[in-house]
C-alpha cells in the first residue's frame, strides 16, 4: 500500500503482489483546511481502508507536507517485521526538514536497532548537513532507530524509470509545492539526488549549473498534483509516465514543460517501491527477502509438521506390516503343531493333543515299566565286540562268559602272562565303559587248567533303553 | 480468515490429525502387535512342549506298542511258548540232548502275558549264538535277558539262559 501525501489530501494505492499488476484500489482522500490554516486528513477513512488490510501487507507513507498527527490511525496486527519496513520508509521518504519535525506519534517505538541497520537504501549519495543527521539521530536515539538516509518521492519515480526506460544519462525533476526533488541517473544508477526549496525559480538555477557540462542528458520534468486528484487518471505506463522533454539545453523551457503525474500515480509507483529497491544491483535488499525469512520459518515449520506426519505414516505402516507378519507365523506356527499332531495322533484333536499325548504316556510308561526285560540290548552285542580281541592275543581259551546286556563276564586261561594294562587299553578302545582284567590267585575250579587264569569284567554305562535288535 | 487464523487451524488441524491418528490407528496397531507377540511366544511354547512331548512319545510308546504288535501277530500262529520250544528244537537237530525249557509268568496285562523261560542244557559256543540270533530278531516277541556258558571237563559247554517272552492273549 502506497500513501503519497499532500496539502491537498492523500492518495491511496493497493498493490497486490510484487506490484507489478493492475492496483488492486486507488482512491484519493481531500484533507480537511483548518481555520489556523493546516490540514486534518480523514483518518476515519483511511484507518477503515487500513483495517482491510492484510496482515502482510507492507504500508509505505510519503510524507512531503507538514501534517497534522494521523494518532487515530492504528496499524492492523502487524508483525514487528512488517511494521519496521512501514516504519523505514516512512521515515526514510520524509524531507530532510520534514524528518526533523516527524509525527512521533505514528512511531510505535519497539523496532530494533539491528533491524534498522539492514536498510537497504544506504548510498544513494543524498547530502545532509552533518548537523541535520547528528539531530536526526539524537531525536531518533530514544526509539531505538538510526536513520541514516532520507529517501524522497523521487525515488520510485528514478527506479521505475531505470527499470522500465533503462536509459543512461538523464536527469528526472518533481516538483511539488515548493519543494523540488531531482535526481541525476548514469549508468543505470542513481549518481545524485537533490532536495531543495524554491519551486520553478530554483530548478532553474540548479538546471543552469547542471546543463552545460552535460549535452547528452536528457530531462524528465514531472509536477505532482495538477488539479482535483480524482479528475487525474493514474497513468503508470513507461511510455506515458517517461517522455524526454524538448526543450533543448534551455533551462527555462525545460523547466515549463514540465508534465503533470498525478499523486495517485506516485502513490501506485510508492506501492511498487519495495519490489523496486529490491534489486541487489541497487544496493537494497529485496522486499522478498524479509517475507522469505519468514516463509523459511514457515517452510521449516510446514517441512516439519510434513516430517513428523511421514514419520507417524511410516511406523504406522511399519507397525501394520509387523501385525500382518506376526499373523502370519502364528497361523504358520498352528499349522505346523497340526500337522506334527496329526503325523503322529491323526484322530487327535489339536486342542486337547497335548493332553492326550500326556495321558497315552503315562498310560505307555506304566506299561513299559512291565515291559523293560523285553526292551534291552542284545546279550550278544559285548562278546561279539571282546572275544575277538581276546582271540587276537593269541594262545587264549575261553573257559566261561557270562553276558547281560551291559555287561560281560569272561574267565580264560592264557598260556602266557597278560600284562593287564595293555589288554584293558585294547579293549577300551573298542568296547568302552569300564574294564577289569585281573588273574587269579586262588587255584582255578577248572582243574584241567594249567595256564594262567585271568578274569575279565566289561561293564558298558547305562544306556537309554531303546530297542537295538540283531538282525 | 487472517493468515494467523489460518496458521492455527492448519497447525491444530495437523495436531488433530496426530492425535486422531494415534488413537485410531497407531496405538490400535502397536496393541495388536504385541497381543500377537505375546501369542506367538505362547504358541512357541506350547510347540515346544508338544515337540518334547512327542519325542518322549515316540521314544516310549513306539517300542511298548512294536513289541505287543509282534505278539499279537506271533499269537496268531502259535503261542510263545510253543515257538520257543520249535526254535529250540531247532537249533538241537539231530542231538540227544535237548535243553530243558521252564516257563513262569511274571505279569500279566490287559491281553497281554510276560514269561521267563530258563533254558539248561548242553550246548556249543555255534548254537548258543545261533539261538540268540533267531530269538533276538525283531520279529519275535521274544529277548534274551541273560546267559551263562562254561566250559566243562568233559569238553562239553553247559548252558544257562533266561529268555523273556511276551505273549499275546489269543481273541476267541
Amino acid at each position: 500500500m502506497g500513501n503519497y501525501t499532500s496539502g491537498e489530501g492523500i492518495a491511496v494505492a493497493v498493490l497486490t503482489g510484487g506490484g507489478v499488476k493492475k492496483p488492486l484500489h486507488t482512491s484519493w482522500h481531500p484533507s480537511l483546511s483548518q481555520p489556523d490554516g493546516t490540514h486534518l486528513y480523514p483518518a476515519e477513512e483511511l484507518q477503515k481502508l487500513i483495517q482491510s488490510l492484510q496482515p502482510d501487507t507492507t504500508i509505505l507513507f510519503d510524507v512531503d507536507y507538514p501534517v497534522a498527527p494521523l494518532s487515530s490511525i492504528t496499524l492492523p496486527r502487524l508483525r514487528p517485521q512488517q511494521v519496521y519496513q512501514a516504519l523505514k520508509i516512512e521515515l526514510e521518504s520524509r524531507t530532510v526538514t520534514e524528518v526533523m519535525d516527524p509525527v512521533a506519534g505514528f512511531c510505535p517505538g519497539y523496532v530494533k536497532t539491528k533491524e534498522i541497520k539492514k536498510s537497504g537504501l544506504v548510498g544513494f549519495g543524498l547530502a545532509i548537513e552533518a548537523s541535520d543527521l547528528r539531530g536526526l539521530r539524537q531525536k531518533h536515539r530514544s526509539l531505538g532507530m538510526i536513520p541514516d538516509l532520507v529517501t524522497l518521492p523521487i525515488i520510485p519515480l528514478t527506479f521505475t524509470f531505470i527499470r522500465e526506460v533503462k536509459e543512461d544519462n538523464a536527469l528526472l525533476y518533481l516538483i511539488d509545492g515548493p519543494v523540488v526533488m531531482m535526481a541525476v541517473i548514469g549508468e543505470k544508477r542513481i549518481k545524485n539526488i537533490e532536495v531543495f526549496y524554491g519551486g520553478e525559480e530554483g530548478l532553474i538555477e540548479r538546471l543552469s549549473g547542471i546543463l552545460p557540462g552535460n549535452p547528452e542528458l536528457k530531462v524528465y520534468g514531472f509536477e505532482a498534483g495538477g488539479g482535483h486528484e480524482p479528475t487525474t487518471a493514474p497513468s503508470v505506463a513507461s511510455a506515458a509516465l517517461f517522455t524526454p522533454l524538448e526543450g533543448g539545453q534551455e533551462p527555462r523551457l525545460l523547466a515549463q514543460l514540465r508534465r503533470h503525474i498525478s499523486r495517485i500515480t506516485l502513490a501506485i509507483l510508492l506501492a511498487r517501491l519495495p519490489s523496486l529497491i529490491g534489486s541487489i544491483e541497487y544496493g537494497g535488499i529485496h522486499a522478498a527477502d524479509i517475507r522469505s525469512e519468514e516463509q523459511k520459518a514457515h517452510w521449516g515449520l510446514q517441512y516439519a509438521a510434513g516430517l513428523l506426519i511421514l514419520s507417524l505414516l511410516g511406523i504406522g505402516t511399519a507397525a501394520g506390516v509387523m501385525g500382518h507378519l506376526d499373523r502370519r507365523i502364528y497361523q504358520d506356527q498352528r499349522r505346523a503343531m497340526k500337522r506334527v499332531i496329526k503325523s503322529v495322533l491323526p484322530n487327535a484333536p489339536p486342542v486337547a493333543a497335548t493332553t492326550l499325548i500326556e495321558a497315552k504316556l503315562r498310560q505307555a510308561g506304566r506299561l513299559r515299566g512291565h515291559l523293560s526285560p523285553m526292551l534291552t540290548h542284545s546279550t550278544l552285542e559285548l562278546p561279539a565286540s571282546v572275544l575277538p580281541i581276546l582271540d587276537k592275543i593269541g594262545r587264549v581259551r575261553v573257559l566261561e562268559v557270562s553276558a547281560l546286556p551291559d555287561s560281560l563276564k569272561v574267565i580264560f586261561e592264557s598260556s602266557r602272562p597278560l600284562d593287564a594294562g595293555e589288554v584293558e587299553l585294547e579293549l577300551g578302545k573298542v568296547v568302552g565303559g569300564n574294564i577289569e582284567l585281573m588273574q587269579r590267585k586262588e587255584r582255578s575250579a577248572h582243574l584241567h587248567s594249567r595256564g594262567l587264569i585271568y578274569t575279565l569284567n566289561v561293564v558298558k554305562p547305562a544306556r537309554s533303553n531303546g530297542v537295538a535288535r540283531v538282525e | 480468515m487472517s493468515e494467523r487464523e489460518r496458521r492455527w487451524v492448519w497447525s491444530g488441524g495437523i495436531v488433530a490429525f496426530c492425535l486422531l491418528y494415534l488413537w485410531l490407528v497407531l496405538l490400535p496397531l502397536i496393541g495388536y502387535h504385541q497381543k500377537l507377540q505375546r501369542r506367538i511366544a505362547h504358541s512357541w511354547d506350547g510347540l515346544q512342549q508338544l515337540e518334547s512331548s512327542l519325542g518322549k512319545y515316540t521314544s516310549t510308546v513306539l517300542p511298548v506298542r512294536d513289541l505287543i504288535r509282534r505278539a499279537t501277530a506271533a499269537g496268531r500262529k502259535a503261542s510263545g511258548r510253543r515257538q520257543l520250544e520249535t526254535i529250540v528244537r531247532q537249533v538241537w537237530k539231530g542231538r540227544d540232548l535237548v535243553p530243558s525249557l521252564s516257563f513262569e509268568t511274571l505279569w500279566e496285562g490287559e491281553g497281554v502275558t510276560l514269561k521267563r523261560c530258563k533254558l539248561k542244557g548242553k550246548a556249543s559256543p555255534d548254537e548258543l549264538f545261533s539261538l540268540i540270533k533267531i530269538i533276538d530278531h525283531r520279529y519275535l516277541p521274544m529277548r534274551v535277558a541273560r546267559w551263562d556258558l562254561k566250559h566243562t571237563s568233559e569238553g562239553s559247554w553247559d548252558l544257562d539262559m533266561e529268555i523273556y517272552l511276551l505273549e499275546a492273549s489269543r481273541k476267541p
